[in-house]
C-alpha cells in the first residue's frame, strides 16, 4: 500500500457544459461519455473498460433504481459489471473512490466514474421537494428547512463566533463567478460584484442569492487506469495520488461544532496520509462550494490555510487565479455550476486540463499538484481526492 | 359540591397588540394543549381529572394517538376526555356536566376547556387562519377536595409568563380587600353568547362575588337554554339545567382524515418524507422531549433507542424528558419564499417568511426547530427559548405538529457582529 508502486492514472476526462439545458438525462450522460472516450490520447476501446460507475441522485425521480445499467448502454457494453453510487452532492467523488479501489485492487485495469443529474426541468414544488431529500428529515426537514437553511444555520454561527459581517461571503462569490466567466462550460458566466452580492435577495439569512449555487444539468466522466496500461492511453496520465473518505453525522443538530465539518477534515487526512506531497505543496482547489460559505469551511477543514485563515486568505486575494492558492479556478458550484452527481466528476475535469496546462485562460500557472474536496449534503459525507503530474 | 378551582386564559401572541408575528401557527388544538398546560402548572398535584372538552372538531375528530399524547403533554396519565359541539349549547353543557360530576359525588378534578377562534368558514384541512382566537380553561374540585383546596382567588395564577395578570381572574379577596375585577383580554371580540365567552362571563362573575349568589343565563336565538350558576363566595354549587339531549357530538374517524377534501399536497411521496406512522412513533421526544439518559457517559438520547447515542451504553439507561424552557439557541436563519420545503409552502404563503433555529439544552442534545411568536427580524442567536406545540405541516389531510421556540428574553448582543470584515483574521 505504498503511495507510488500500485498509482491509478485519470487517461481521460470530458464533461457537457452545465446549465439548463434541453437535453434528457441519457442524452447528457452520452454526451459528457463521448466527450471523456474522445479526450484519450491513444484511443480506448470499449472493450478495455473492466467496470463503471455511475453518480446520479436520480433528482426529481427520473431513475431512482438500477440507473448504472445506462452507463453500460450507452458505452455500447451491455454487460460491463456497474454499480450505482449515491452519497448526495459527494456521488461524483464517492464513485471515483470506488474506482480507485477497484484499480487498486487489481480488479480490472479501466474504470469509468460516470456523474450525471436533470435538475431544471422540474416544477417548483417538486424541485423544492427534492432539494432537500439529502438533508436529515425527521428533525431538519420537520423544521421547514432545505439545503439552503442547513448551510444558513453554518454561516449564522461562523460569522456570529468570528464577528465577520457577510461581505466575507460575498469575497468567495465575486472570486468564483469571475473564475466561472473564463470558463465556456460554466452555468452562470457573468461575473458579479460585491454591492450586488450585499443587495441580492435573502434566500435563508444570512444568505443571499448570491450565496447559493444553482440548479444545473449536465454530466461529467473521467477514464481511469492501473499504472501499468496507463501509458497505453496517453503520454500524459495525472496520478491519484491520494482518497480520503469521512463521515458524520446525518443532522446539523447531532455535531459538535458548526464551523467546522468533521467528515472533510476526516477524509482530508487520510488522502495526505500516504500522498507523495504535504498540503503546503497543493497548487489549486477544486473545494466543494454549494454555498460560499462551504467554501470557507473547507479552506480550513482540508487544512490548505490554517484554522481560522479562511475568511483572511480570501480578501487577500490568495484564493484567486494568480494568488498563492487557486481555488475552483472552474467557478466552482457557486458559478460552474452543480447537477448533483455530476459535480465531483466534473471536479476531476477540472484537475485534468489544469494539471495537463489545457485550461486556457483559467490555467493556474504552473499547476502540478492538485486537490478535490466534495460534500454530501451538509457534511455527512465527504472525500478528499490528489493529484499530480 | 364543587368549587371553581382555577381558572388560566390564553390569547395568542399574534391576537396581543404590540407583537409582529408574521406566522400565527395556532389552532384549537395548540391552544387547548397551552391552556390545559398552564392549568395543570397550577395543579400539579391534582391526583385524576376529568376533562370536558367543549368546541373543536379538531379535538373531536383527532385520532387516537395524538389524543393520547395530548393527555401526556397534559400530565394526565388517564382522563376521559369528552367533547363538546362548538356552540354556545356545547359549553354550556360543558359546564353543567362538570358540575354535575362533582355533585354526583367522585373526588377529583373536572376540567372545562374551550377554544373560540374567529376565522372564515371553512371544511378543509387548511382552513383560513384564524383572525383572533381565545382558549379558557377552569378546574373544578369536587367532593373532599373541594372543601381541601385554596380559594378561587389563590388557586389562580398568572395566564402565562407573557400574558399581562390583569387578564386573570384574581379574586384578591383574602383579607378584606377588594376583588380585581375581572377586565378580559384586551382585543378580544368574540360575540356575547360564544362558548369562550360564557366561561369568562364565569370566571369574572367568580372573581367579583363576595358573597350569595349569582346566576348566568345563556341565550341563544334559537331557544333559551341555561345554565345557572350559582356562587356562593368561593364555592360554586351549581344546579344545571341539562341542555336539550339528541345533539350529535362532533366525531370524525380516524379513515376519515385522510379522505378529507383539500389536502394541498399529494399524498404520494416525491421525496423526503415522513410517514404518518414514523411522525406518530416520535411524538414522545418530540412533544414531550422524552428520551434516555445514559448513566455510564450522561448523555441524553432522543428519541429513546435502548442504547446510548453517544457512548453505546446499554445498561443504565433511564427515562428522562428535557425541559421546555431554558434552552438556548446556537444558530438561527430566515427561511425565505422559496428555500421552505413543499411541505412548507402553505405556510410561507400564507403567512410569509420564518425562523429556523438550532436549540441547545443544558446537558442535553441541541434540537432544530421553528422559533414562533416573533418578527423574524428579531436576532435570536444567544437567546433562552421555550418550547411549545405549534402547527408544523398540513400533510395527508392531517396536520403535523411538532414543538417551536418561543424567546424569553431578547438575544444578547453580540460584539461587532457587525463590523467590517476583519483583517486580522
Ligand atoms: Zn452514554
Amino acid at each position: 500500500m505504498t503511495g507510488r508502486t500500485n498509482r491509478v492514472a485519470v487517461v481521460g476526462a470530458g464533461q457537457t457544459a452545465y446549465g439548463a439545458l434541453p437535453h434528457p438525462p441519457r442524452a447528457l450522460l452520452r454526451q459528457a461519455l463521448f466527450e471523456a472516450l474522445g479526450s484519450v490520447d491513444h484511443g480506448l476501446s470499449a472493450e478495455d473498460v473492466g467496470e463503471g460507475y455511475l453518480a446520479t441522485l436520480g433528482f426529481g425521480g427520473w431513475q431512482i433504481g438500477n440507473p448504472a445499467s445506462l452507463l453500460a448502454e450507452e458505452l455500447g457494453r451491455p454487460g460491463l459489471p456497474v454499480s450505482h453510487v449515491e452519497n448526495a452532492c459527494a456521488s461524483g467523488s464517492t464513485g471515483l473512490r470506488q474506482a480507485h479501489h477497484a484499480l487498486r485492487s487489481g480488479a480490472c485495469d479501466v474504470a469509468l466514474v460516470a456523474g450525471v443529474e436533470k435538475m431544471t426541468d422540474q416544477p417548483s414544488a417538486r424541485r423544492r421537494f427534492w432539494l432537500g431529500v439529502s438533508g436529515e428529515t425527521e428533525w431538519e426537514r420537520l423544521a421547514g428547512l432545505t439545503f439552503a437553511g442547513v448551510y444558513a444555520l453554518l454561516a449564522e454561527r461562523y460569522l456570529h463566533e468570528r464577528h465577520l459581517s457577510p461581505d466575507v461571503l460575498g469575497a468567495v462569490a465575486v472570486k468564483n463567478h469571475a473564475h466561472g466567466a473564463m470558463n465556456p462550460l460554466a452555468h452562470l458566466r457573468k461575473p458579479v460584484t460585491l454591492d450586488q452580492h450585499r443587495a441580492a435577495p435573502r434566500v435563508a439569512d444570512p444568505l443571499g442569492l448570491y450565496d447559493c449555487c444553482p440548479v444545473s444539468d449536465g454530466a461529467a466522466v473521467v477514464v481511469l487506469a492501473r499504472e501499468e496500461v496507463a501509458r497505453r492511453y496517453t503520454d500524459t496520465p495525472v496520478w491519484i495520488e491520494g482518497s480520503g473518505g469521512g463521515s458524520d453525522y446525518l443532522a446539523l443538530q447531532d455535531r459538535t461544532s458548526l464551523t467546522t465539518l468533521p467528515a472533510s477534515r476526516k477524509a482530508a487526512e487520510e488522502a495526505f496520509r500516504h500522498a507523495p506531497f504535504s498540503r503546503e505543496k497543493v497548487q489549486l482547489a477544486e473545494l466543494h462550494d454549494c454555498f460560499t460559505i462551504a467554501e470557507l469551511l473547507a479552506l480550513e477543514d482540508t487544512g490548505l490555510v490554517s484554522p481560522g485563515e479562511a475568511p483572511k486568505a480570501t480578501l487577500e486575494g490568495r484564493t484567486r487565479i494568480g494568488g498563492s492558492l487557486p481555488v475552483n479556478p472552474s467557478g466552482g458550484l457557486k458559478s460552474k455550476g452543480h447537477p448533483l452527481g455530476a459535480t465531483g466528476v466534473g471536479q476531476v475535469v477540472e484537475v485534468f486540463h489544469q494539471l495537463r496546462k489545457e485550461a486556457g485562460p483559467r490555467q493556474v500557472q504552473g499547476a502540478e499538484r492538485a486537490l478535490a474536496h466534495n460534500v454530501g449534503g451538509s457534511g455527512a459525507t465527504a472525500l478528499v481526492h490528489l493529484f499530480g503530474v | 359540591m364543587s368549587a371553581l378551582h382555577a381558572s388560566a386564559v390564553v390569547l395568542p401572541a399574534w391576537e396581543r397588540g404590540g407583537v409582529a408575528v408574521e406566522g400565527p401557527d395556532e389552532d384549537a388544538f395548540t391552544l387547548l394543549v397551552r391552556v390545559g398546560e398552564l392549568l395543570r402548572r397550577h395543579q400539579p398535584a391534582l391526583p385524576r381529572a376529568r376533562v370536558e372538552v367543549q368546541s373543536i372538531r379538531l379535538i373531536a375528530s383527532m385520532p387516537g394517538e395524538e389524543r393520547s399524547q395530548l393527555l401526556e403533554a397534559w400530565g394526565l396519565p388517564a382522563v376521559e376526555i369528552t367533547p363538546y359541539p362548538e356552540t354556545p349549547e356545547g359549553a354550556s353543557r360543558a359546564l353543567s356536566d362538570a358540575l354535575d360530576e362533582g355533585n354526583g359525588g367522585s373526588d377529583g378534578i373536572s376540567w372545562v376547556l374551550t377554544v373560540q377562534l374567529a376565522s372564515p368558514a371553512g371544511t378543509g384541512i387548511v382552513d383560513p387562519p384564524p383572525q383572533s382566537a381565545i382558549a379558557v380553561g377552569l378546574a373544578f374540585a369536587r367532593g373532599r377536595e373541594a372543601t381541601a383546596v385554596p380559594s378561587p382567588g389563590e388557586a389562580n395564577g398568572p395566564t402565562s409568563a407573557r400574558t399581562p395578570s390583569s387578564w386573570v381572574t384574581g379574586s384578591g379577596a383574602k383579607g378584606g380587600q377588594r376583588p380585581t375585577p375581572f377586565v378580559g383580554p384586551p382585543g378580544y371580540r368574540a360575540p356575547p353568547d360564544a362558548p369562550a365567552t360564557i366561561l369568562l362571563s364565569l370566571v369574572e362573575a367568580a372573581s367579583r362575588a363576595d358573597a350569595g349568589a349569582l346566576t348566568h343565563w345563556v341565550h341563544t336565538t334559537a331557544e333559551r337554554t341555561a345554565v345557572r350558576t350559582v356562587l356562593d363566595g368561593r364555592k360554586v354549587p351549581i344546579v344545571g339545567y341539562p341542555v336539550e339531549e339528541g345533539r350529535p357530538w362532533l366525531a370524525v374517524p380516524d379513515e376519515a382524515w385522510r379522505a378529507r377534501a383539500g389536502a394541498p399536497i399529494s399524498s404520494l411521496s416525491q421525496g423526503a418524507y415522513l410517514s404518518r406512522e414514523s411522525y406518530r412513533a416520535s411524538l414522545p421526544g418530540r412533544w414531550r422531549l422524552e428520551g434516555e439518559r445514559c448513566g455510564a457517559c450522561g448523555g441524553f438520547t432522543l428519541p429513546p433507542s435502548g442504547h446510548c447515542h453517544h457512548c453505546g451504553a446499554r445498561e443504565k439507561l433511564r427515562r428522562d424528558r428535557l425541559p421546555r424552557s431554558g434552552a438556548v439557541i446556537e444558530s438561527a436563519t430566515v427561511i425565505r419564499k422559496g428555500a421552505q420545503p413543499t411541505e412548507f409552502d402553505w405556510h410561507q404563503e400564507t403567512y410569509g417568511n420564518y425562523t429556523v433555529g438550532l436549540v441547545r439544552f443544558r446537558d442535553g442534545p441541541t434540537l432544530t426547530f421553528q422559533v414562533t411568536d416573533q418578527s423574524p427580524a428579531v436576532p435570536a442567536v444567544g437567546a433562552t427559548v421555550e418550547l411549545v406545540l405549534r402547527r408544523l405541516y398540513p400533510q395527508e389531510g392531517t396536520w403535523r405538529y411538532g414543538l417551536k421556540a418561543v424567546l424569553l428574553g431578547p438575544a444578547p448582543a453580540a460584539a461587532a457582529a457587525t463590523a467590517p470584515v476583519a483583517r486580522d483574521g
